[in-house]
């Protein structure tokens, strides 16, 4: 217990000199996420409420439909809960385990291993409890509401849930604790990011085939009949349901003790097995997780190189060398992958419900805007993040980078340029995709829009960037350190694609402006067009002359913040 | 030619620096000592186009690094002594990467990285992503990075560091053929035994002043020391007490400085 209190004590006195240290900037880069998890738990909430209570209303005299329906839904949250916990998860245990700085440290001091793998544990535990709390004990939150249960309801679902998420940070730290310690780190990571992508599609794609699978005819009844079928909730083995027991149970005021215990006893066997194995298994996956995976192509590359360098080949311009440079870092960037994943994916399902529900009607400019934002957002959301952050994260290479004999328009041009083959390359796609799915013609014509708000859009970003770099940005974008840059990016990104939309749209609100009012629809497409052109040309080129100044700057009179 | 006039900089009220002024002539290999945060790396950074000086300038090839950085740039390579490099990039790729930057022709890269990363047992490795380097290894790409296009001024912070002892002396060579390719050499080391058997010219700086520059016989005779004293009894001597030695009696400005 001293030696676990001696690692938690210093964690918690550096977690909190860096919160104070980094104070307002600290709490603008949590901001956007906080908003976005209360909105959402917000909105869980006030769903559930009004499903519950609906569900009351609708089904008098049906107690056992009821109660499958609860206990289906209940079970569903639990599993969007699952589903969280484990994307979270699975990146935080293993930075946290393995990636703490004072590792070395610890592990080479008399401290026992067990407790260092605790004290981390106990990080990664409290973290994910926390952070996914508002939209995972939303929606049982309002059942209590809806149910106007007694205060013992809400202990014993919290106790359940706290229960649920250390089974799920257990299982996925003792998943990640084995695998360490046959797979060389770097590897892992990769791994951990691909399951990472695999659990939030393979959810999306449930939950759309789902929805998609409904069939809404003959009313409500045999709707909620249909739902009920489901099934989801007599999947007894499985913790989600158990979680869904406590609620029903507690709510019910039936007994609740069995599932609660059964998710306890679930969360210590898994952790203690995990503190028991620790000696064996943490301290030689550390070590393990430290080893780089080295291959065998080291002299094939060169003979490779060789042979292909042979003769004239030309001298590429630093133009080109820094764009190659800039495209293979993203490419073989996990995370780059990871975005590319999921953001496509989920849009093209709201793209799909869209074309569903659009099919038979023609399409007015607004919602053309909305589908083109769709597509804009979907596309460019991987290439903002790495656009947005691509002068900071030279910031662990600067004082080598500053040393390069390079002009700042070829520098600033590089970036921009690597932000833009992916998103163009996807709203091509998406675009094509859109046209296969509406019968209403070719959307190919809103490409040479989306490559103007693309260009304008990842300009822009890189520009800021340029003028308030942070260097202290990690190479690796999945730190947790590069969450402020990332969100920033990706926020003024699809901020600056909703209002480039409005632009667009102009053809859809003219009339209603005094002063164009009187202007043909034909006329009013065109000045849309043309506004939309010029403002995004505008921005390009504001943004290459800002991000080309300060880069300038920057090379002209050296890093101010480069000490002795 | 490195040269560096009344080169000064501070922080804050701190000078880091203070009115430092040196030459390195074509072929010349000179090595910079002084005690830790006496103002090494921040003279280097200021003659590298790293750090801009309060005051003075810097000049590398006959070009002032500040007035004209990128032709400057060209014509010199460092090696910092803090090595960080692109993890997601092979140690080929990056070679690459400078050789396009420094616009090396094909055949020349290819017979420089093939020669350096062969002296520097680096071949075997060239393929893999440098996360997988270990410290000397990404050192050893930081130094072959910087002598792709041949520099006419090379500077090095405490490039030994993490170096294995074949290649230690590996750079020594290196260094020794540049020198006599004419090249200009300013590197800074705390190995006194580097310094003694391998500089033209020592400089010692401490507390941001450059307190002598010359050759080891120089500065025995600066010093009124004996024929056997070593650099490091020299050194000592020179840099003793916590106050600069220009507060101490003696001569301030060495002989050819």
């Amino acid at each position: 217990m001293r030696d676990f209190q001696i690692v938690l004590r210093v964690g918690l006195r550096i977690w909190w000199r860096r919160a104070s240290v980094r104070r307002w900037k600290g709490l603008l880069g949590l901001l956007p996420a906080l908003v976005l998890i209360g909105g959402l738990g917000v909105a869980m909430g006030v769903g559930a409420f009004h499903l519950f209570g609906f569900l009351e209303g609708a089904l008098v005299g049906r107690p056992e439909l009821l109660k499958a329906l609860e206990l289906n839904i209940l079970a569903l949250y639990a599993l969007i809960t699952a589903v969280m916990v484990l994307v979270n998860a699975l990146g935080t245990v293993y930075a946290t385990i393995y990636e703490s700085e004072d590792n070395a440290f610890f592990l080479s001091t008399p401290l026992r291993a067990g407790a260092v793998l605790a004290a981390r544990l106990a990080a990664v535990c409290f973290g994910n409890v926390v952070a996914i709390a508002p939209p995972a004990t939303a929606p049982f939150v309002a059942y209590g509401l809806a149910r106007g249960v007694s205060g013992g309801y809400y202990v014993a679902v919290l106790g359940g849930y706290v229960a649920y998420v250390l089974s799920v940070v257990g299982l996925a730290a003792l998943v990640t604790t084995l695998a360490v310690r046959f797979v060389p780190g770097p590897r892992l990571k990769r791994g951990a990011m691909i399951l990472m992508l695999l659990c939030l599609l393979s959810f999306i794609f449930a939950l759309n085939f789902v929805m998609f699978s409904l069939d809404t005819q003959g009313g409500p009844l045999p709707l909620l009949q249909r739902l009920a079928n489901v099934r989801i909730g007599s999947l007894e083995i499985f913790p989600h349901v158990w979680l869904a027991r406590v609620a029903i149970g507690a709510g019910t005021a039936e007994m609740a003790w069995l599932p609660l215990g059964a998710l306890v006893l679930l969360a210590g066997l898994l952790l203690g097995v995990l503190i028991a194995l620790a000696p064996a298994l943490y301290l030689g996956g550390w070590a393990s997780s430290q080893e780089a995976a080295r291959t065998s192509r080291g002299h094939l590359a060169w003979t490779r190189y060789r042979a292909a360098r042979r003769g004239s080949a030309p001298v590429r311009s630093s133009l080109q060398a820094l764009f190659g440079k800039e495209m293979k870092i993203a490419l073989r960037s996990p995370m780059f992958w990871y975005l590319l994943g999921v953001a496509p994916v989920g849009i093209g399902f709201s793209i799909a419900q869209f074309s569903q529900r659009h099919a038979a009607q023609e399409i007015s400019t607004g919602r053309t805007a909305l589908l083109l934002g769709m597509v804009l957002v979907g596309s460019s959301l991987s290439s903002l993040m790495f656009a947005g952050t691509s002068l900071s994260r030279e910031g662990h290479i600067l004082p080598l980078w500053l040393c390069w004999p390079i002009q700042p328009r070829a520098a600033f041009l590089s970036k921009v340029l690597a932000g833009l083959p992916v998103p163009l390359i996807l709203a091509a796609v998406g675009l094509g995709v859109v046209s296969r799915f509406l019968p209403q013609g070719s959307f190919a014509p809103l490409l040479a829009p989306a490559a103007l708000v693309i260009t304008a859009v990842v300009s822009a970003v890189v520009a800021l960037d340029t003028i308030t770099p942070n260097y202290k940005t990690t190479e690796n974008l999945m730190s947790s350190e590069n969450s402020f840059a990332k969100v920033m990016s990706a926020y003024l990104g699809l901020v600056g694609i909703a209002l480039l939309m409005v632009i667009f749209s102009f053809p859809g609100y003219y009339h209603r402006l005094p002063l164009v009012s009187g202007l043909t629809p034909g006329q009013a497409v065109v000045c849309g067009w043309g506004a939309l052109a010029a403002v995004c040309a505008g921005i390009t080129y504001g943004s290459f002359r800002l991000g080309t100044r300060a880069i300038g700057r920057l090379l002209s009179e050296g890093d101010p913040g480069s000490g002795a | 030619m490195i040269e560096a006039v009344q080169l000064t900089r501070r922080y804050g009220s701190l000078p880091a620096v203070d009115s430092l002024s040196l030459q390195v002539a074509p072929g010349q290999l000179f090595c910079f000592l002084g005690p830790n945060g006496a103002g090494k790396t921040t003279t280097i950074k200021m003659l590298v186009g790293l750090l801009k000086p309060n005051s003075g300038h810097a000049r590398v090839a006959g070009l002032d690094v500040w007035a004209d950085p990128v032709r400057a740039k060209a014509a010199l390579g460092y090696v910092p002594d803090a090595v960080s490099l692109y993890s997601e990039l092979t140690g080929l790729e990056f070679l690459d990467l400078v050789a396009d930057i420094y616009r090396v022709g094909a055949s020349d890269r290819v017979a420089r990285i093939g020669r350096l990363a062969g002296l520097f047992s680096l071949t075997a490795h060239l393929g893999q992503p440098m996360s997988s380097y270990s410290r000397g290894m990404r050192q050893k790409a930081t130094i072959i990075a910087a002598m792709l296009h041949e520099p006419a001024a090379l500077f090095l912070d405490e490039p030994t560091v993490g170096l294995d002892p074949r290649s230690a002396r590996t750079l020594k060579d290196l260094l020794r053929e540049a020198c006599d390719r004419g090249a200009a050499v300013l590197m800074s080391t705390h190995i006194l035994e580097v310094a003694e058997t391998m500089a033209d010219q020592v400089g010692i700086i401490h507390h941001g002043k450059l307190l002598f520059q010359g050759s080891v016989p120089e500065l025995r005779e600066y010093q009124h020391g004996p024929e056997s004293s070593s650099l490091e009894d020299l050194f000592l001597q020179l840099t003793q007490g916590d106050q600069p030695a220009a507060e101490k009696p003696g001569p301030e400005v060495a002989p050819d400085a």
